[in-house]
């Protein structure tokens, strides 16, 4: 079921309905919203419950074991199983072809042709985002950081809480659990932010997200049609495009759950404005670069084991970060590519300037400029991200390689082309709602700067927005581009 | 959290000002529909609505009757020049609108030009989209533009559904002031026709590749067997008769003419499928006296313009004589 569709519309009224009914009885409200969030996820494909269920069953007793546990061979053992149950479904269905395959590309390469074994196996949609969360459960426990909870009922709606069920915030145990465990109060307040993030979040995903996929999928599957700034321009829409994209369902899922009472976690602060990678990595998606951090990059020793060994493991967890996001080289090569500039920046740029770059310290022509230069690392980023090949007809034309070679070759060829003039041009207008507003929002550093504004100022914009929506907005329910990590 | 991490602040509201948030910018955004709604049902203010007029006024300031009147869809409206017609002695006027006019245009037409000149023209040639006759619906623009309409037993079914999706600002409201090209279509990346207004011919000039693709992949999920019902309606059937009543009435010939396609489009035997079917269809029904069918032609992208049947200058050039071929030994007779 997706945010942008009438389904979800009825479906959120009915649990809304039934969320106030139930507001004195906190355990029927619980009940109520796991009952809600499994409908939610079976909409989908049902079968793929059973593996909600493995996932909450095996954290929810090998986290209740391990907190009485005082034998560190068998907490170990706990954690080990919770682990491999975990991280052994999701290697499962999102990476077996994909090494399955590779290995038969590598045997080829030294001579060997073995017979390639690979299964038609469906990816169930969010797998990634509720592995990742359960897990901080079970290794929270293991850390003696949380204790687990007592009630199944509680537990069972963390791990699948619909608004942030399929494509995050991939929440930590610590901050949303105490949400579900104790009674909760709607808050106007919140109730104020939820109402902006939520027509917010579909303006960016319904109008400007799903505008800019035209353009993006145009010229990257058609990529031997475009040179020079062609290309840029198909870069530049894909950009807005992922941004727009999965900002927009953090938005959404967090209004949602505002509007409830719950507060999930920010995912996003303002990415684009980032001065080097680090800073790019605490404002883009995160609670996985958080969570990469907490549980990959620190227990791989951080940066206290000497600077070798910092960019060792820099570069580990960035590579394992392209390959959560999918089974594909593209992705690994886009985590590869983070590494690579993570580590760069730390060699050549070690100024704090980023922490507070507008604080009179420093010259403005500097922060801008090296605001342009990581925006442009961005950009290329995302080119590897987006060459994921080509499907025509459910056959590849084109493989990811091949699309990467292209754009490296032609990228600064030529000009912009008559044919691509007109996307470059609706492009430029479909984003200036998008930096109207995000300019608004790092000059007076408030996510939420609408809301300080003037009462006819708000009304302005909420009627603009609505407006936008009913005008431009994309109805083909497509489906947000993180569903398929 | 370092100083310039942008942050979330939770503002204080009161119910008051939450309430008069939530109404005051409902009741804008529904003012707004509402003023462009009413615009949109008694006001002729979109592009598309203005061409239409357009193609009217050319109709009402003709001195001189023509030897063949082009009618027909938006295929037509930029696939066919009359002045490619001209060396061969042909004269003709363009009058095509547009798809979601069906054949009503057509019939409106026929009857006005009767009706100025007491004779119909030689030939009366309709140029058509493949898909035109399995087109349901007529929207409410037509209605306002054709009063014939109803006279043509079509129901009019009023969409307003297809009203709330109008580009309704930027298409209607907008073109008030910019007298020209809507900002809508700017927006959209839409290329602008380049109008020749005393022939009614309408040049396109720039392609449209991403357009092109979508319409096209669009047009082979509906040519596929089983997903559309390709029976010819019975509206469609009396707005024929009509015409072909008028045009044996006054010695027209009426050619039916499918429009120029996208070659891969035209390769599809789906799409042959349906062309013979039609053909049949239409000459089992309507016979051969004062009728006939000539067409389609394939395109190559490069020739293309924003969707399947939209072709750019040269190729409405080379449409336009393969057409001649087939009206000059009409108009010889």
């Amino acid at each position: 079921m997706l945010f942008n569709s009438l389904e979800f519309v009825l479906f959120f009224a009915a649990v809304y309905s039934a969320y106030w009914a139930l507001r004195r009885v906190l355990r029927a409200q619980n009940a109520m919203l796991l009952v809600a969030s499994y409908f939610f996820y079976g909409w989908w494909d049902y079968r793929f419950l059973s593996l909600l269920l493995i996932s909450t069953l095996v954290d929810f007793y090998a986290g209740a074991a391990m907190h009485r546990s005082n034998s560190p061979g068998r907490r170990k053992g706990l954690l080990l199983l919770s682990l491999s149950c975990n991280l052994g479904m999701l290697g499962f269905f999102k990476y077996f072809n994909f090494f399955s395959e590779s290995a038969v590309d590598l045997c080829r390469m030294i001579g060997f042709t073995p017979d390639a074994v690979t299964l038609n196996i469906i990816l169930p949609v969010g797998i990634s985002f509720y592995t990742f969360q359960t897990l901080s459960y079970t290794i929270d426990i293991y850390r003696r950081r949380l204790k687990p909870v007592d009630d199944m009922l509680d537990f069972a709606l963390f791990v699948s809480f619909f608004p942030q069920l399929v494509a995050g915030p991939i929440e930590r145990a610590s901050h949303l659990l105490p949400q579900i465990s104790k009674p909760r109060t709607i808050d106007l307040d919140q109730v104020n932010a939820g109402i902006f993030l939520l027509l917010w979040g579909f303006f960016k995903k319904m109008v400007i997200a799903d505008t800019a996929a035209v353009i993006a999928n145009d010229i990257f599957n058609h990529y031997t049609g475009y040179v020079g700034a062609d290309l840029l321009v198909g870069a530049l829409a894909f950009t807005v495009q992922i941004y727009c994209d999965f900002s927009a369902y953090s938005d959404i899922a967090r209004g949602l759950g505002k509007l409830m009472g719950f507060d999930l976690m920010v995912n996003f602060r303002l990415p684009y404005f980032a001065l080097n990678p680090s800073d790019f990595w605490n404002r883009w998606h995160i609670s996985l670069s958080s969570w990469l951090r907490d549980y990959l990059y620190i227990p791989l020793g951080g940066s206290r084991k000497g600077p070798r060994r910092t960019y060792i493991n820099l570069s580990l967890t960035m590579l394992l970060g392209g390959l959560w996001h999918g089974a594909s080289w593209n992705f690994i090569l886009w985590g590869a590519f983070h590494g690579a500039i993570l580590i760069l920046y730390r060699f050549f740029d070690r100024s704090e300037d980023w922490k507070a770059p507008w604080s009179g310290q420093y010259n403005p022509i500097r922060i801008l400029s090296k605001m342009a230069l990581m925006f442009s690392l961005t950009v290329a980023g995302w080119i590897l991200f987006r060459c994921s090949g080509v499907l025509e007809d459910g056959v590849r034309t084109a493989t990811g390689m091949q699309q990467i070679s292209w754009f490296a070759r032609h990228l600064f060829s030529a000009g912009l082309s008559d044919a691509a003039a007109p996307m470059a041009a609706k492009l430029a207008w479909i984003s200036l709602p998008l930096v109207v507003m995000q300019l608004a929002q790092y000059t007076r550093r408030d996510l939420l700067v609408v809301l300080c504004a003037r009462p006819w100022v708000q009304v302005v914009v909420y009627a603009l927005l609505m407006l936008g929506l009913s005008l431009f907005a994309v109805t083909d329910k497509t489906e947000f581009i993180y569903f398929a990590f | 959290m370092y100083p310039q991490l942008t942050k979330e602040h939770i503002h204080p509201t009161t119910p008051k000002r939450l309430a008069w948030l939530l109404i005051a910018s409902l009741a804008m955004f529904g003012v707004a529909n509402l003023a462009v709604g009413i615009f949109g049902q008694h006001l002729i203010l979109e592009p598309e609505s203005t061409m239409i007029v357009l193609k009217h006024r050319i109709l009402e300031d003709l001195d001189t009757p023509v030897d063949v009147l082009i009618v027909g869809d938006s295929a037509g409206n930029q696939g066919v020049d009359p002045a490619t017609l001209d060396p061969a002695g042909i004269s003709s006027v363009n009058l095509c609108t547009q798809g979601r006019m069906l054949l009503v245009g057509d019939l409106a037409a026929m009857r006005r030009y009767i009706q100025k000149f007491k004779t119909g023209p030689k030939v009366l040639l309709m140029v058509h989209v493949y898909d035109i006759f399995r087109r349901r619906q007529v929207t409410y623009k037509s209605i306002l533009e054709y009063r014939s309409i109803q006279a043509a037993g079509i129901k009019a079914k009023f969409n307003f559904g297809g009203l709330r999706k109008q580009t309704l600002v930027f298409d209607h409201v907008i073109p008030l002031i910019t007298k020209g090209r809507a900002v809508g279509d700017k927006l959209r990346g839409i290329p602008a026709f380049e109008q020749e207004h005393d022939r009614g011919y309408f040049a396109a000039k720039t392609p449209h590749q991403a357009n092109l693709k979508t319409d096209y992949l669009d047009h082979c999920n509906e040519i596929k067997p089983g997903e559309t019902d390709w029976t010819i309606c019975e509206p469609h059937w009396a707005i024929l008769d009509e015409i072909l009543s008028l045009a044996r009435q006054h010695d027209t010939h009426v050619v039916l003419a499918f429009s120029p396609v996208y070659d891969k489009l035209y390769a599809n035997p789906a799409y042959q499928r349906i062309i013979a079917e039609t053909k049949t269809a239409l000459f089992d029904t309507l016979g051969h006296d004062h009728f006939s069918i000539v067409g389609p032609m394939a395109v190559p992208a490069n020739q293309m313009g924003n969707t399947v049947d939209h072709v750019l200058h040269p190729a409405a050039q080379a449409y336009t004589k393969t057409l001649l071929s087939h009206l000059q030994p009409l108009l010889a007779k």
